[in-house]
């Protein structure tokens, strides 16, 4: 079941071992001690070359894999058609849902934290993720209070982390 | 008392993600120049110990590492707790933990001195060699397809070839960034891919949330642990060994231990396929390893006055401001050595009480709502991702690998290679390079020296083996259908 192919997958590596390639052309070839040493740019590019090697690899039989019938059981899918299958229906739809939100919501409060502050920024953020996970308002409220005191404590008082404390300087 | 409060303290900094052991003994140092210099040291030791083994505390119930020696323990660790076990987990965890200590201690006080002579003898290719071959072991072993766990291994390297270059000092895929000029912490790197990620993959489960199962500890829990170490004794004893035999190498610490260990029982268990779904030995061998390599670690270091690890860097730092300086001198002398070893003794019996405290307080944690555990993760994640060096661009990298980590999950590639891969790039790549410079570029040595050659065959075995079996096995199921 887990080595069924995936086009996806694939495409993803050999997305970052083009990429990555690409990039390498900027490390300068030569090293220190001339032909003695390999160079910075030879050990990116044998990680590209094995990345793309296998990404390539990966993509031919994930295209193998959906040319060839279906033998009937569900063990025996492969990766494209089960891809497929979840990236549809409703449950996919939630799941993709969830995902974009959480992850927006995340990028916001990393954006926040330097301008908010950590105090703010966080007590916002861990509000709002509550609810959304339905905790009711005031228990997502206090919940949230009890997260930022306790990092706040830990990490400030604690161990003297200088968490971001905004443009308004806050911090208790 | 400073003792064990120190430990209590190793428990508290190693549960917290993002609080690494390194940095509860670069913490607890000033404290301990208040303190006799043996008191010093034994709060210094007691913190190391503990801190390694709590750890796997978040590892296990969260599946967040609270060290990078505790990136195993999330394997079966937290398989087991997903299926009600979290606390029978532990406890085998906590008592392996000591095992593996003690055992550490014991071959550190019998075989210190000819150990650390034949690490002094590795030359960079031997290094190098050792890196190849723990990167491969941990691709190779890792569930799922042996091409994935090799990419992911790739990437792992790429990865930790961002930044400076280590031995020219160029600049390497840092697209005019200062901040990446540093490369990439290894701990944002590691709590976003394994923290995160699975808070992602928690949220984005269409299903309704379940509550976690109850992990506190059943009547009985600490009779099944015995039993269970009992059955595996053989297996505590060569993970022990083997981590204090990796940690006695200086670079690898006792997260490279607790993979070798781990990859080890996988290669010698009778159902290797069981490792990875909660099984008993997927935790007992790189919990006996970890805490073996953190005594392993001080054999180069009291005898050669060579740091094995970050954390026995600054342990020899406090020491010189004690006056003790480490060396075959300090053997001579006699009575401070004796001291050191029977601090560490005695350490390993402390962690019991002060593992169980840190069990108990995860326990009240874990009967919070599960939604609330989330956000609070999520929270950690960003603020211990920040607190490594005061950088919101480290969050930032948390939060991109934990994108990635969701990804690589959900096309079931294997995490562990990324992290092995990033910890062994820089090493891979320094000691090969600095080998070839110092031998003119020439290539024979890499393979003719005697323990090259025998890390070679091992590897080569490894690589023929390891894929083999699994053909087998696969060719075996497709011939009996009944098993599938």
């Amino acid at each position: 079941m887990e080595n069924r192919p995936s086009l996806a997958f694939a495409g993803a590596m050999l997305l970052v071992a083009a990429t990555f390639a690409f990039y390498a052309r900027e490390i300068p070839r030569a090293g220190l001690a001339g032909a003695a040493d390999p160079g910075p740019r030879a050990l990116p590019l044998a990680m590209t070359a094995v990345i793309g090697a296998g990404g390539l690899i990966e993509l031919v039989r994930a295209v193998v894999a959906r040319r060839r019938p279906q033998r009937g059981t569900p063990a025996n899918q492969d990766a494209g058609e089960e891809d497929d299958r979840q990236a549809t229906g409703p449950d996919a739809r939630v799941s993709y849902m969830n995902f974009g939100i959480l992850v927006a919501a995340t990028l916001g409060y990393l954006l926040a934290l330097s301008w908010l502050g950590f105090l703010l920024s966080t007590f916002v953020f861990a509000a709002a993720v509550l609810s959304w996970l339905g905790a009711r308002w005031w228990s997502a409220m206090l919940s949230s209070l009890a997260i930022v005191m306790v990092v706040r404590v830990l990490f400030g008082g604690l161990f003297h982390v200088q968490l971001p404390r905004g443009i308004w300087g806050l911090d208790f | 008392m400073p003792w064990l409060l120190g430990m209590i303290f190793g428990v508290f900094v190693g549960a917290t993600p993002g609080l690494t052991a390194t940095m509860a003994v670069a913490l607890i140092v000033p404290i301990s120049f208040y303190l006799e210099p043996n008191a010093g040291l034994a709060l210094i030791i007691g913190v190391s110990f503990t801190a390694i083994f709590a750890g796997d505390i978040p590892a296990t119930y969260l599946r967040i590492p609270g060290t990078p020696a505790s990136a195993a323990a999330t394997l079966d660790g937290n398989e087991m707790a997903k299926q009600g076990r979290g606390g029978l987990a532990l406890v085998i965890d906590l008592i392996c933990s000591c095992l593996g200590g003690l055992i550490g201690v014991g071959i550190l006080m019998l075989i210190a001195r000819p150990l650390a002579r034949l690490a002094l003898h590795f030359s960079d290719f031997e290094y190098f060699w050792l890196g190849v071959l723990g990167l491969s072991l941990s691709a190779l072993v890792s569930r799922g397809s042996t091409l994935r766990g090799l990419i992911a291994a790739a990437l792992g390297i790429l990865i930790s070839t961002v930044g400076m270059d280590v031995v020219s000092g160029v600049p390497r895929y840092t697209w005019g960034s200062f901040e990446l000029l540093e490369g990439l912490n290894f701990i944002p790197v590691m709590i976003g891919l394994f923290g995160f990620a699975e808070v992602l993959r928690n949220v984005t489960a269409s299903r309704e949330m379940a509550a976690p199962a109850n992990q506190a500890q059943q009547a009985g829990t600490t009779r099944t642990a015995i039993r269970q170490i009992w059955k595996h004794k053989w297996l505590v004893l060569r993970s022990a060994v083997l981590g204090t035999g990796i940690g006695a190498l200086p670079g690898a610490g006792a997260d490279i231990a607790a993979w070798g260990a781990y990859g080890l029982a996988k290669v010698t268990s009778r159902a290797p396929d069981k490792l990875g779904t909660g099984s008993y030995e997927g935790v007992i061998a790189p919990t006996s390893a970890n805490n073996g390599a953190v005594a392993g670690a001080w054999i180069p270091a009291l005898v050669f006055g060579i740091p094995g690890d970050a954390v026995t860097a600054i342990v020899l730092g406090a020491m010189m401001m004690y006056n003790i300086t480490p060396g075959p001198r300090l053997f001579e002398a006699g009575t401070q050595v004796q001291a050191i070893f029977l601090i560490a003794l005695i350490t390993q019996f402390l962690l019991l009480p002060a593992g169980l405290l840190g069990i108990r307080a995860f326990d009240w944690i874990l009967r919070l709502p599960r939604r609330l555990v989330l956000t609070a993760v999520m929270v950690f994640s960003v603020v211990g991702s920040f607190a490594i060096r005061n950088s919101v661009f480290d969050v930032y990298v948390m939060f991109a690998f934990g994108l990635i980590g969701f990804f690589l999950e959900a096309k079931k590639v294997p995490l562990a290679p990324v992290i092995l891969g990033l910890i062994l790039g820089d090493l891979i790549e320094k000691k090969l390079r600095a080998g070839l410079i110092s031998s003119s570029g020439d290539l024979t040595p890499l393979f003719t020296r005697p323990i090259c050659a025998a890390l070679v065959g091992l590897l080569v075995v490894a690589l023929v083996i390891v894929p083999a079996v699994r053909w087998l096995r696969t060719r075996q199921r497709v011939a009996t259908p009944s098993d599938g």
